[in-house]
């Protein structure tokens, strides 16, 4: 996997950054090949699945491109100008998954470099069960995306509501914490906390908020026959 | 802390073939068990079933053959325990020993130990209980004062322990104890000790807890005399030997399912009443939350499959899934008084405000919330 990794994110990180013109960045990803991850070997591609690509997506998401990277690799696969939402949704929570992750690293490292009352904050108690708290949310987002890019490039609705009513569902606290503990630089144009949790924001309700979708799994677990929690998780694992 | 190491797995097929069987067996026992009793999960309990459920070979499922077990793999126990607590089955009995005691005697234990307990443990005969916890060491466990000293003839044991779950049905305590040094040595001096509860000089005194259910116990111990084979493990490793078994005791699903009877029911009571969005999303983020924490659950079963101690990880799941077994009552019982014009069972109502009044249970049990946070900031690499 780190093959394939690897050489994506040297690619990212050459043309990531604020200020990166935009159409030469589509020019490179473009030029990388990794648009065709998706499409069948015998159209061409790299014949991957979603679950290949799922670290890739994350990427994307730890380098905050705006850029329609996933849509673009799903939309060749499938030969369709528009996705369907569910896919969409499951898309944007590995989106989700690797702002995360980046933003967890940020607040991390920020707390064992910020030095008050002559001491790291990330050494404050309150400040530890803060990061704490976001580790367990980043979790939740990453095992999201990972049930969500399990069901290929036609998931099941129902599956592609659970991942992103948890992903989103999980954005407002992940945001939170992690500008609480950068303090009065982390909401300043200059430093790029922002550039990733503004994106953070959108994605949480682009394609669908967790409102959105809970409504949607709860119909269909009232609508199902699979009376208990445990034979309801196991029918979706199924379809 | 890598994250990679949680990944989502797949339970092998010889595994989920374990479910009709065992949901077979817990069918044909909790017929009459009414709602707020299935609702207590893993802290009820029944001898019978115990032995029922050895006897169909669902108990040591991962222990070799030679001592009565299955000799699978952790991921078996899941699908058998995911099973037993979404359906609220009285597991209570054979619970820690099944869970944890087997394991660190199959870990530690001599070849006699191990052909000792295991083979009844298997069998559902059995019933273990941990004494980890004193009056003066909560959190803070290294302090234990409960003291063991060596005599002619094995050991003669002091001192107390608290909040001992089950101690007044169990045959034996694994108990953590000073057995050299002083409480300021810390976690060096510490050993394990297999306890015979009825061996003379131990007095078991019921702490019932706020529901009035008698769940815990205070043991006292005053010149328990034991023999040299009580020794579990080796003399002085006891801080060591116990963290292992705190990773099976923080990895397991009952981390997430503790209110899992609880709603389901109050979802069957939802889908007889009109239908209504703001319930429908209730159910939904409820629902969505769980199928993602018993994945995250599987992930750390597969770890531990693969041989690892996920101390972190099972941190991670286990505080994630209390706080979601503790919003279900609170989420739910708002719920059901918001429609004042229902009927609702009383059924319902009185297992709600059981699992209410337990529910802080769910973050102190196996390590608090903030200690749990405590060791994902430093795993994660904050110092
Ligand atoms: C239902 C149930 C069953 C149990 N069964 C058993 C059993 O079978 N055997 C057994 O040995 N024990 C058992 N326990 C005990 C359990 O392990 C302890 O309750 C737990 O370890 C906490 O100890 P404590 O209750 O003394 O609280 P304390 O350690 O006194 O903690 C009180 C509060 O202070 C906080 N705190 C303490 N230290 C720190 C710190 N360093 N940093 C931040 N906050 C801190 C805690 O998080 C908590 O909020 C059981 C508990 C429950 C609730």
């Amino acid at each position: 996997m780190d093959e394939l990794l690897g050489p994506f994110e040297q690619m990212l990180a050459s043309v990531a950054g604020r200020s990166v013109d935009s159409a030469a960045q589509w020019k490179a990803i473009e030029e990388s090949g990794y648009l065709d991850a998706l499409v069948p070997e015998v159209s061409g591609g790299a014949g991957l699945s979603l679950s290949d690509v799922e670290p890739l997506i994350r990427a994307t998401g730890r380098f905050a491109i705006a850029a329609p990277v996933a849509e673009t690799m799903a939309r060749r696969a499938l030969g369709v100008d528009i996705l369907e939402r569910p896919l969409s949704a499951i898309l944007a929570v590995a989106e989700i998954a690797g702002l995360a992750e980046k933003i967890l690293e940020m607040s991390l490292s920020y707390a064992n470099d910020r030095v008050q009352f002559g001491k790291p904050i990330g050494k404050l108690q309150v400040i530890q069960q803060q990061l704490a708290v976001m580790g367990e949310q980043v979790l939740m987002t990453r095992m999201a995306s990972q049930i969500g890019c399990a069901q290929g490039l036609a998931p099941s609705p129902e599956v592609a509501a659970v991942s992103k009513q948890v992903a989103s569902a999980t954005v407002p606290q992940i945001a939170s914490i992690a500008h609480a503990v950068h303090g009065a630089i982390g909401i300043t144009e200059e430093f790029d906390l922002q550039r990733y949790t503004r994106r953070l924001h959108a994605l949480r309700l682009a394609h669908g908020s967790e409102g959105y979708w809970a409504n949607f799994v709860g119909k269909a677990r009232l609508q199902s026959d699979r009376q208990s929690s445990v034979e309801f998780i196991l029918s979706l694992r199924k379809s | 802390m890598n994250f990679d190491h949680l990944t989502l797995s797949e339970i092998p097929a010889t595994d989920e073939e374990l479910r009709p069987a065992i949901r077979e067996l817990i069918t044909a026992h909790i017929g009459s068990m009414p709602l707020h009793k299935r609702a207590r999960t893993w802290m009820g309990g029944d001898a019978v079933f115990s032995r029922a459920m050895g006897k169909a070979g669902f108990l040591g499922l991962t222990l070799p053959r030679k001592y009565g077990g299955a000799e699978r793999g952790p991921l078996a126990r899941f699908v058998v325990v995911e099973e037993l607590l979404c359906a609220g089955a009285p597991v209570g009995m054979h619970w820690i020993a099944d869970r944890q005691s087997a394991l660190v005697i199959l870990k530690f234990g001599t070849e006699a130990q191990r052909e000792k307990y295991l083979p009844r443990i298997c069998r559902g005969e059995m019933y273990f209980c941990i004494g980890m916890s004193e009056p003066g060491s909560g959190s803070d466990l290294a302090s234990v004062r409960s003291r063991a000293e060596r005599t002619e003839n094995g050991w003669r044991l002091n001192g107390q322990k608290v909040w001992t779950s089950g101690a007044h049905h169990a045959h034996y305590m694994i108990a953590l104890v000073r057995t050299s040094g002083e409480p300021a040595d810390r976690n060096q001096g510490l050993s394990q000790l297999l306890v015979d509860l009825k061996a003379p000089g131990v007095t078991i005194r019921p702490v019932p807890d706020l529901n009035g259910d008698h769940d815990f116990n205070e043991v006292f111990f005053d010149n328990v005399e034991l023999p040299h084979d009580a020794l579990l493990g080796e003399e002085g490793a006891g801080w060591s030997q116990v963290t292992a078994e705190l990773a099976y005791e923080r990895s397991g699903p009952e981390r997430i399912y503790s209110s899992a009877v609880l709603l389901d029911a109050w979802i069957q009571h939802v889908a007889r009443q009109p239908q209504c969005e703001a319930r429908q999303r209730l159910i939904g983020s409820l629902t969505a939350q769980l199928v993602v924490l018993r994945e995250l659950s599987v992930a750390v079963t597969s770890r531990l499959a693969a041989g690892e101690q996920p101390v972190v990880e099972a941190s991670l799941v286990k505080d994630l899934g209390a706080t979601f077994e503790q919003s279900v009552p609170t989420l739910i019982a708002d719920d059901l008084a918001s429609h004042p014009e229902e009927s609702v069972e009383p059924e319902l109502w009185h297992a709600i405000m059981t699992v209410t009044h337990i529910a802080p249970a769910f973050s102190l049990r196996g390590g608090t919330r903030e200690i749990l946070r405590g060791i994902i900031a430093r795993g994660m690499g904050l110092r």
